[in-house]
């Protein structure tokens, strides 16, 4: 999945949407790999690799210029009205908190990840996903 | 700034406990990325959005990334 930036800020007055202004981050018109996906009572957010960190950003800042839904992906419900689709990698306990602090081993292991994100961008082998 | 995780995923459900307030209440933010001496770094801390609280401030040098 593929989107592209069509705004770097949103409005609200719900302090718990997080990463509401990203103009110092996002530019628009840029492409973005959307590894994982979130919906919450506030919002819904497109988890995105940006400047060594993989963030949270809300999904009305961008449009969906590739659809396809990646076959990594795993649904988990918290009961605490977030459903999240992520790559199991990003359910490992404590994952984000040590890829944040750009422990080797998580930064390899979505290494990995990223990279196979970067191959299904081809129209060439993504339709292999669809062939099972 | 921007937001890197919120404390209440991830296992990290106990984090708000010294601080007070909710885990919910609180995400890890990291500053841009800034270079000195020819080395990239930057600020990551513990904030929390309720009560404006910051805590934890560490400065990390990173590396081949």
């Amino acid at each position: 999945m593929v989107v592209r930036c069509v705004k770097t800020s949103i409005d609200t007055d719900n302090s718990n949407v997080i990463n509401s202004d990203m103009r110092e981050y996002l530019k628009i018109g840029n492409e973005y790999i959307v590894y994982g996906i979130r919906t919450s009572n506030e919002s819904s957010y497109f988890m995105i690799f940006d400047d060594g960190h993989l963030v949270e950003v809300p999904s009305s800042m961008f449009e969906v210029i590739e659809g396809k839904v990646s076959p990594l992906w795993v649904v988990w419900d918290d009961g605490l009205n977030n459903i999240t689709l992520w790559p199991e990698l990003f359910y490992k306990d404590d994952f984000f908190e040590n890829f944040s602090e750009w422990e080797d081993r998580e930064r390899k292991e979505f290494e990995k990840l990223k990279q196979y994100f970067e191959e299904c961008k081809e129209p060439r082998n993504s339709r292999a996903f669809f062939v099972r | 700034m921007k937001i890197l995780l919120n404390m209440s995923r991830n296992n990290n459900e106990s984090f708000g406990k010294p601080y007070g307030g909710k885990a919910a209440d609180w995400v890890k933010k990291t500053s841009s990325s800034f270079s000195k001496n020819g080395m990239t770094f930057e600020t990551h801390w513990y904030e929390n959005l309720s009560t404006g609280q910051r805590v934890e401030f560490k400065t990390k040098l990173i590396q081949g990334w």
